[in-house]
């Protein structure tokens, strides 16, 4: 899949480029002082559970917006546009029966790719 | 409460069924679509779950997907900021998922079964959370360790949680992008198989190594620290970056670009293969016994799931060292299983069902799945012309089979409810004779049409283990690895063998023990016990064979070859059954022999049908 036409994922990859200094060290190396790499679970504001559901652009922002309510994540509130934009512009068109396959988009992706 | 649990798009899609905390069904995409791994949307699944519950006239209380697609789209947002102008190969990679199909998720499960829910909301449950669910609801357990490891969730990538009665609390957790699923798919990716479905050979072929690269991976690749916790070195790895597994600097570390899909394996493999398996279960053996300490004496038992507890080699290594006195692994410990864990979750922790512990597990066997009636099948063959013969009783069955085998035939046993799992564990099923040092190669080059190095798994009587494995435990579902007991043993050294060339089929052909065909090379076996309770049909067929032979293990492989999903419906298996070099296909209480078939004509080659995993 090529993106490079597509006005969304240009936009997004300019707020990511924006945002790089505050990022770019997100992914902590090897620490030879640690004692311990294990992250507490109460420094992590993952929810084990929550309810899904929203139809419109302020449905979905408020999910966003509540994603990203501490002030550590406050310039990821950057992206919510783009990802309004880019989530309603692709919302699936509700048909009968079987969903379309994703095979044929998936079969494009190198073969030995971890797939996440 | 009606509750079903979805997994999809990522890999292994399933649905699964609770009903006032039971478990009624379970099943994985792949079997009904023939599509191995099918990661969509589980439309055949989640329609077989309502059939099995029989749903017909009722709505479905609470739907749960098994996990956050917001916590990965944060996850997706973060590392694309991380990689700011080198970003671009990861947004062209994840952007169109994330956004017409990740996050549309309640819009793609109501499009299928909008209409039996009792309201368009649904949950959605944290990755690990999930895992770490169906790995304690069902195990037999009031109290519980829980230990999930796989190569990603949402962030978290490894975790050490408490079970107690219905409630589960994580306590801490390992983050992308380190990630012992990460590092062992991309040794595996190395070594020329497939990520996602390659690693369980790769573990199979670390038995034919030596673990040379052991210390380099230690001083090179990853960190532990003493509880096991660890962090990679990304200088070595691509997958951050959205592009390949592994960097320029891993193929320099070990020596050379990496082996090519279906080329030959070399020396380097089999001893990468041997170190990195030594890596990866002094880790989690680290991580048991941290574990045992946080969570205090008071508990004793270890639960496991997610990808990495399908390694049964180190799950053998984890029960051997009795850091917990039980262990119980979820049989469907991939991502299938993350929707029987969300459903299980919303049903017990959320819910406050009652989760009616009673001494055995509640997996039911694992046996999940759809089953065929005897009309149903009499009705396909009578249909489709194909000659059987029909037994009375499942006595005269047994009797037919236990003779093949003994006879050196292989059989295709399919009969009551298929597995929920990758493993079969005798319901759809290839069995043979234990006793014949040709089974290995034959099994694997002219039925399963797969590598010759890979091993076959034994079914024992339960109550007949310890005679033949350094085992007394109950291991139902293959999920456990155990030695073949030294007096069974004959004297074989894979280093000599090896001198002579690395060509595996003159290697696998040289007995090992007194049941060869299912010995490893280091004399380990992945061994499924059979009892009487776990699958009645399958015990009294293991019996009989004993009593005939005075042997009490068989070789038991799947129903399918390479690259096809186990066989689902009884034509599927008809068809397997007559591609390969099966003797006989068993169908219930139907029996079909080879030499009695019409000739077989298919309108497309079935091998371009089926990629090769």
């Amino acid at each position: 899949m090529n993106l490079t036409d597509d006005k969304d994922a240009q936009l997004l990859y300019d707020i990511a480029c924006k945002l790089q200094k505050k990022y770019e060290h997100l992914f902590s190396p090897i620490d030879n002082v640690l004692q311990s790499y294990y992250i507490a679970r109460d420094r992590c504001k993952h929810k084990e559970i929550e309810e899904l559901y929203f139809d419109t652009p302020v449905d979905l922002r408020k999910y966003l917006e509540k994603l990203w309510e501490s002030e550590e994540d406050r310039e990821m509130k950057k992206f919510i546009p783009v990802i309004l934009a880019a989530a309603f512009k692709r919302r699936p068109v509700k048909k009968d029966g079987n969903e379309k396959s994703a095979k044929a988009e998936d079969s494009q992706l190198p073969e030995f790719v971890y797939n996440f | 409460m009606i509750i079903l649990g979805i997994s999809a798009l990522y890999h292994d899609a399933a649905a699964a069924l609770v009903v006032d905390g039971e478990i009624i069904a379970a099943a994985q995409e792949e079997r009904f679509t023939r599509v191995k791994h099918d990661l969509n949307m589980p439309v055949n699944a989640m329609l077989y779950c309502l059939k099995e519950g029989n749903l017909q006239d009722k709505k479905i209380d609470k739907v749960v997907f098994y996990d956050n697609p917001f916590l990965i789209l944060d996850r997706f947002l973060k590392n694309v900021c991380a990689l700011g102008q080198n970003s671009w190969d990861l947004i062209n990679r994840s952007f169109n998922t994330m956004f017409s199909k990740k996050i549309w998720i309640q819009n793609a499960i109501s499009s299928v079964i909008g209409d039996k829910m009792k309201e368009q909301k649904i949950y959605i449950a944290e990755h690990h959370i999930s895992h770490a669910a169906s790995a304690f609801y069902p195990s037999p357990f009031d109290q519980a360790v829980i230990v999930t490891v796989d190569g990603v969730g949402e962030w978290a990538t490894t975790t050490v949680g408490l079970g107690v009665n219905n409630k589960i609390e994580i306590l801490k957790q390992i983050n992308y992008p380190h990630s012992l699923g990460m590092l062992y798919s991309a040794f595996t990716f190395f070594c020329g198989f497939k990520v996602n479905s390659g690693e369980y050979k790769f573990m199979g072929l670390a038995p034919y190594g030596q673990p040379v690269y052991y210390e380099k991976i230690k001083q090179n690749i990853i960190d532990i620290k003493p509880d096991g916790s660890y962090r990679l070195n990304l200088e070595y790895f691509d997958y951050q970056n959205g592009r390949t597994m592994i960097g320029p600097a891993f193929e320099k570390l070990f020596d050379g670009p990496r082996r090519e899909f279906e080329s030959p394996i070399s020396k380097r493999e089999m001893d990468i293969a041997a170190s990195v398996q030594k890596v990866l279960e002094e880790v989690l053996l680290l991580m048991a016994k941290d574990a045992s300490k946080t969570a205090g004496s008071l508990v004793k038992n270890l639960v496991l799931a997610g990808g990495v507890a399908l390694n049964c080699v180190a799950n053998g290594k984890i029960y051997k060292e009795k850091i917990f006195e039980r262990v119980w692994i979820q049989p469907a410990a991939g991502d299938a299983g993350g929707a029987l864990g969300s459903a299980l979750y919303l049903s017990h922790h959320v819910f406050g069902e009652h989760c009616k512990k009673t001494g055995g597990d509640l997996q039911k066997g694992s046996y999940l799945g759809p089953s065929y009636n005897e009309s149903e099948i009499r009705d396909f063959l009578e249909n489709s012309g194909y000659p059987y013969h029909k037994y009375k009783d499942i006595k005269e069955r047994n009797y037919n089979i236990a003779s093949a085998l003994n006879d050196g035939k292989v059989i295709g046993l399919f009969q009551g409810r298929m597995e929920f799992g990758p493993r079969a564990l005798g319901n759809r099923s290839i069995i043979g004779d234990a006793r014949s040092p040709q089974m290995q190669s034959r099994m694997n080059l002219k039925i399963k049409y797969r590598e010759s190095f890979r091993p076959f798994a034994p079914s024992v009587l339960r109550e007949k283990v310890n005679e033949y494995f350094e085992l007394d435990e109950a291991s139902p579902y293959m999920l456990l690895v155990a030695n073949v007991n030294q007096d069974r043993r004959i004297p074989f050294d894979i280093d000599e063998q090896l001198k002579k060339g690395t060509n595996m089929l003159p290697i696998v052909n040289k007995a090992r023990s007194d049941i060869p065909a299912v010995t490893h090379v280091d004399y380990s076996a992945r061994i499924q016990t059979v009892s009487d309770k776990d699958n009645a049909p399958y015990h009294g067929l293991l019996k009989y064979f004993e009593d005939m032979t005075g042997c009490a293990v068989i070789v038991n492989t799947s129903f399918n070859v390479r690259g096809e999903p186990i066989v689902c419906s009884p034509k599927e298996a008809y068809n397997c059954f007559m591609r390969t070099d099966m003797d006989i296909l068993v169908l219930e209480n139907f029996l079909l022999y080879k030499e009695e078939q019409p000739e077989f004509k298919e309108n497309e080659n079935w091998r371009d049908k089926y990629e090769l995993d």
